[in-house]
């Protein structure tokens, strides 16, 4: 079966690295970031989304791994 | 004039965004006269600040670590902003290492934007049919005036049917 994750993802119009609440959405508990096939977005914001996760990374705003 | 268009055809000005964290240890009210100093290296360099975030003190998610003065320096928190500005690219080189000099700046990043990336209403449904068919073809020119009574009048008959 498969296990729908998150609702509304596909909401998401704008993918910003400042906006860290809406960037968890798309991590694992480990921190990691959320497969394509799970997240269920199209390919255009799931690049975008994976691409702020690694700015904020930078900057501190979200963890490389967690627990 | 046209000397100046051409010049300014060859190097359009661009939107970028600095994201920058400011060591915690600067103290609370010290922070503005670090944001006024970047904000100085920018306008140095003719760049046009569109806007701004002044820093907000917050914990980070892990522990930056930053070489200062021949030691590792741990930063847990730190006082985290942006400053969005339009520059041409040229000079953007400088800006980055008048940025790198800062002692006080735990890190930073320099991004490009959009011009106008506001976060814009969400439809839920996003189709582009939908859209066209739900929206109104043309504005609402004139809203016919009634009066009070007329109101109630026209609700009355509604109510009936």
């Amino acid at each position: 079966m498969h296990i729908n994750t998150a609702p509304n993802l596909s909401s998401i119009q704008h993918v910003d690295y400042k906006d860290v609440e809406t960037l968890k959405k798309f991590l694992n508990p480990h921190g990691r970031i959320i497969a394509h096939k799970r997240t269920g977005v199209s390919s255009k914001i799931q690049k975008q989304v994976s691409l702020a996760i690694k700015r904020a990374r930078f900057l501190g705003l979200l963890p490389y791994i967690a627990r | 004039m046209t000397t100046e268009q051409v010049v300014d055809e060859k190097v359009p000005a661009r939107v970028y965004e600095v994201a920058y964290l400011v060591s915690p240890n600067v103290p609370e009210e010290k922070v503005a006269e670090v944001v006024g100093r970047l904000k100085a290296v920018l306008e140095k360099q003719n760049a046009f600040i569109l806007s701004d975030e002044f820093p907000k003190f917050r914990q980070l998610a892990y522990t930056l670590v930053k070489p200062l003065g021949g030691k590792n320096e741990k930063y847990p928190s730190a006082y985290f902003g942006w400053i969005k500005f339009e520059v041409s690219a040229s000079v953007l080189e400088e800006i980055q290492r008048a940025f790198e000099r800062d002692s006080e700046l735990v890190r930073f990043l320099i991004v490009k934007v959009d011009k106008d990336s506001k976060i814009k209403s969400k439809p839920v449904f996003w189709r582009k049919d939908t859209i066209k068919r739900d929206a109104p073809s043309k504005p609402l020119g004139k809203v016919p005036t009634m009066t009070e009574a007329e109101i109630d009048k026209t609700i009355e008959e509604l109510v009936v049917e």
